[in-house]
């Protein structure tokens, strides 16, 4: 199975439901034009394509970009250059971001022109880059990171006492415009490539949760905004709404070009960073250039046919449905929008990015099933509650909001690490594209019709509630998930017996020595094995399918564990193995194992190549002068094996 | 110290969850289970740069009565015989358990067995171009890991443990293709140089689902 086919496997997994529930309500409730249901089936064809490649795209072009730039920033020389990279990587994912510019127009003619559209791009980013620049820091300094989110958290709550309804609104829209389907995908490969580089024991929780931070810097820069400029009011209408004319075909061949321009325009700046620090710096092989442009060019193309078809298909069909199902029966529209929120969320191209990033970075431990069950009840209860707002004036925005974010910010600080992280990250990913155009949509059809609903400030609410909601409940999972998985009891460290010494004489036979442990013990069962002799380490990361694993919500949780490879003199691997079985209490209560294998003496003439990395220093070989050379390593075997 | 075989079984990612609940079943308690690439040998994929495919690999620790069932259980319930089902390969082991009696020699080191599995770990992104030397030499496919190495404390502005990422490239050959293979990747990833990666060979006692042994099978069938 081809890697192109696997993401169309995928995408179309999470359309058919999609599709299923929109023709199904069209058939009964709304009955609109034949034009209108070709002109679907077109976009979702489109979105399947275009999604697809955009997919590919990110693998290949914008994941290698981000681990770039990681490793630039964290192994800058002055804390200076650290956070002028970081400033300028998110000012420039930001500054280009097609909605953005759009909701800045909104925007500046709401206020009258008294807030330039251009003006109000450049602040957000500016926002951006200076909370990635804060999140950068505290990655790698390695502070709380609930701590930070929960300072940035009650910033915005005090600094949104100072601003209207309707700012409130327009600043979390904001951020919902920012984490874009281009932005996301990049900073989650920034601040994977950045744990990844920084490594240890908490690097699989850093992965997460940049997203996270970088959704509060457009609330911050607008709500400043509002409170230094004065400008407290925005009146206005949202646009009239009309469907679209020019027959099936129409609309595609208005968005087309459109989203294009706008797809290059967002890509651009980023592009142009990478390629720059390539060639002064970087110099990345060709092979690896040339993978990456490929890259780009699919998430190029990928992206212009998604939001094609999204734009042409998708956008009527929820302004439609909305006003039927408002006009007809008022009270389905709760239940509908709980649907639509339920399978929508899951087409949100950063939902997909992210669900492979956790189960790359956790080794599958956390199958993204879970993560994307967890978003879809969030998501769905928050469209099912904004349709309540809608309804019921009486209810406000922050009736909703305020608990919401205060269980979340409190649920953090007892939740297991990894979730907090993925919940941050969830509010930014959820409030992409799909929520932008056809949630966003599906509410202001049906705001229109029901009075005394304002289309602006209840339409915006919605983002706002999508943005919060998963955040609750993948909280809430992580905090059941913590409760669940027992801590590993803590155990007093038993005295060091003496190692015995190495055996002298070169190497003739070798072993590979493997070991199994949880998570997190791999430094100190490297340390082990390094004090009874044995060299550098290779290490990867996987889970158990033990019988011992946590079970939510009928998946099961696996133990994360960690393999470790290392290849010895055979005469010592039995000591190694003792080492750590006693050592790291192995074959306990905790599971884990120490193997040793035979290994290099099979048909092999060509010795074993030990050695360090330059400039990293001793990955490899703790006993150089015995292993260093071809020849000396296992001439017998080479000699016995051509013999044969 | 007890004895018996490691079994590595390679499938389609998302699978082994499935494999390791029916393998509950036969008494393999343990497992464990990373993730991996697949790779393709196809030009017209690697043009446009998808020749790779996701793979989970489940290594599970069997003594050889369970190995044997276990193996029967591929066959029959996943028919890794077959193409495009997975493939399984068995790595003689010894466990370290103190209650275990001592015991001697391990049933492999001098075992000739039918098959080795290469082992290469390189730096990440590599994998791939190894592969297509492994190929070249006659290697018909592998499986690339990612792993990385131990970290080596290395403090610029924030203290940090920089860990070198690496590729593991896994593969299963005849014991006669090896020495070419392993010379071929040797000497085209340079790995005379000083850390530039190491290769390894472990005894394979036992495959199913590899394109030599079907080539076999048919042999055999008339």
């Amino acid at each position: 199975m081809s890697m192109l086919r696997q993401k169309f496997n995928e995408v179309t997994r999470s359309l058919l439901p999609v599709m299923a529930l929109v023709l199904v309500l069209a058939f009964t409730v709304v009955r609109p034009e034949a034009e209108i249901i070709w002109r679907f089936l077109l976009g979702s064809a489109l979105l399947l394509v275009g999604l697809a490649i955009f997919l590919l795209g990110v693998d290949l072009g914008m994941n290698p970009i981000g681990d770039y730039m990681a490793v630039e920033v964290a192994t800058s020389k002055s804390k200076f250059k650290i956070g002028a990279i970081a400033f300028l990587l998110g000012f420039l994912v930001t500054v280009a971001e097609p909605d953005l510019l759009i909701l800045g127009y909104q925007v500046q003619n709401a206020s009258g022109g008294a807030i330039g559209a251009q003006m109000m791009v450049y602040l957000v980013s500016a926002g951006v880059g200076v909370l990635i620049m804060f999140g950068t820091f505290r990655l790698l300094a390695g502070r709380s990171f609930p701590l930070f989110m929960a300072l940035a958290y009650a910033g915005i709550l005090v600094l949104s006492l100072f601003v209207s309804e309707e700012f409130l609104a327009i600043s979390f829209d904001s951020s919902g415009a920012t984490t874009g389907a281009l932005t996301t995908p990049f900073i989650l490969a920034l601040s994977a490539g950045l744990s990844r580089v920084k490594g240890g024991q908490t690097a699989e929780e850093d992965t997460f949760g940049m997203v996270g931070v970088m959704s509060a810097g457009p609330m911050y820069a607008l709500m400043l905004m509002s409170i230094l400029t004065g400008q407290k009011h925005i009146q206005g209408e949202a646009a009239e709404f009309a469907v679209q004319q020019g027959g099936v075909f129409g609309p595609l061949l208005h968005y087309l070009p459109q989203e294009f321009l706008g797809s290059l325009i967002a890509l651009l700046p980023l592009t142009a960073f990478f390629f720059l620090l390539n060639f002064i710096h970087f110099k990345a092989p060709r092979r690896e250039i040339a993978r990456i442009v490929r890259g780009l060019v699919y998430t190029l193309v990928g992206l212009t046919i998604f939001l094609t078809g999204v734009y042409s298909g998708f956008l009527d069909m929820g302004q439609l449905i909305g006003r039927s199902v408002a006009a007809r029966h008022g009270w389905l529209l709760p239940v509908v929008g709980f649907f639509i929120g339920m399978i929508v969320v899951l087409v949100e191209p950063a939902v997909i990015v992210l669900g492979q990033q956790i189960e790359e970075t956790t080794g599958g431990r956390i199958p993204a099933k879970i993560i994307k069950a967890t978003l879809s009840i969030g998501v769905a209860l928050a469209v099912m509650l904004s349709m309540l707002r809608i309804m019921i004036p009486e209810v406000k925005l922050w009736h909703f909001l305020l608990p919401g974010f205060l269980t979340a910010v409190i649920l953090s600080f007892r939740s297991d690490p990894v979730f907090v992280g993925i919940a941050y990250d969830a509010g930014g990913v959820a409030s992409g594209p799909m929520t932008a155009t056809f949630v966003l949509a599906f509410a202001q059809g049906a705001a229109a019709m029901i009075p005394g609903a304002n289309v602006l400030v209840d339409g915006f609410g919605v983002i706002a509630m999508v943005a919060m909601a998963p955040v609750l409940s993948l909280m809430i999972v992580g905090a059941v998930f913590r409760r669940k998985s027992r801590a590993l009891p803590h155990k007093e460290e038993k005295p060091m017996p003496v190692s015995q010494p190495l055996p002298l004489g070169r190497v003739e036979l070798y072993d590979c020595v493997v070991a199994i442990v949880n998570r997190g013990l791999a430094d100190r069962a490297v340390a082990l094995a390094r004090e009874a002799g044995a060299g550098g380490a290779t290490i990867l990361h996987g889970r158990s399918a033990g019988s011992h694993g946590v079970r939510v919500f009928n998946i099961e949780i696996q133990k994360e564990k960690e393999i470790i490879f290392w290849l010895t003199d055979a005469r010592i691997s039995r000591a190694i193995a003792s080492r750590l079985h006693e050592q790291l209490e192995l074959g306990g209560e905790g599971g884990g194992a120490v193997f040793t294998m035979p290994s290099g003496a099979q048909g092999l003439d060509i010795p074993v190549a030990v050695g360090a990395r330059p400039g990293t220093a001793g990955e490899t070989a703790a006993h150089p002068g015995e292993i260093s050379t071809a020849e000396e390593m296992m001439p017998e075997m080479g000699e016995e094996e051509e013999e044969k | 110290m007890t004895t018996g075989s490691a079994i590595y079984i390679i499938l389609d990612r998302g699978k082994a969850n499935g494999l390791m609940q029916r393998a509950r079943e036969i008494g393999v308690r343990q497992g464990t289970i990373f993730l991996g690439e697949g790779t393709m040998s196809s030009p017209i994929l690697e043009f446009f740069g998808i020749n790779r495919t996701q793979k989970e690999v489940v290594l599970v620790a069997a003594p050889e009565q369970t190995a044997q069932q276990l193996y029967q259980m591929l066959r029959e319930q996943f028919h890794m015989h077959r193409r495009y089902h997975g493939i399984a390969f068995s790595v003689p082991y010894r466990r370290y358990d103190p209650q275990a009696a001592e015991e001697g020699e391990l049933p492999g080191r001098d075992l000739n067995a039918p098959y080795v599995c290469i082992m290469t770990v390189l730096e990440r992104g590599l994998g791939a171009e190894c592969m297509k030397l492994a190929r070249a030499a006659g290697a018909r496919g592998g499986t690339i890991v990612h792993a990385h190495g131990a970290g080596v404390p290395q403090g610029v502005v924030f203290p940090l443990n920089i860990e070198p990422q690496k590729d593991i490239l896994m593969i299963v050959t005849r014991r006669g293709q090896a020495p070419a293979i392993r010379r071929a990747i040797y000497e085209g990833m340079r790995l005379e140089r000083r850390g530039a990666g190491i290769i390894f060979a472990l005894p394979v006692t036992r495959t199913l689902g590899l394109y030599e042994e079907r080539q076999q099978e048919k042999a055999v069938k008339p």
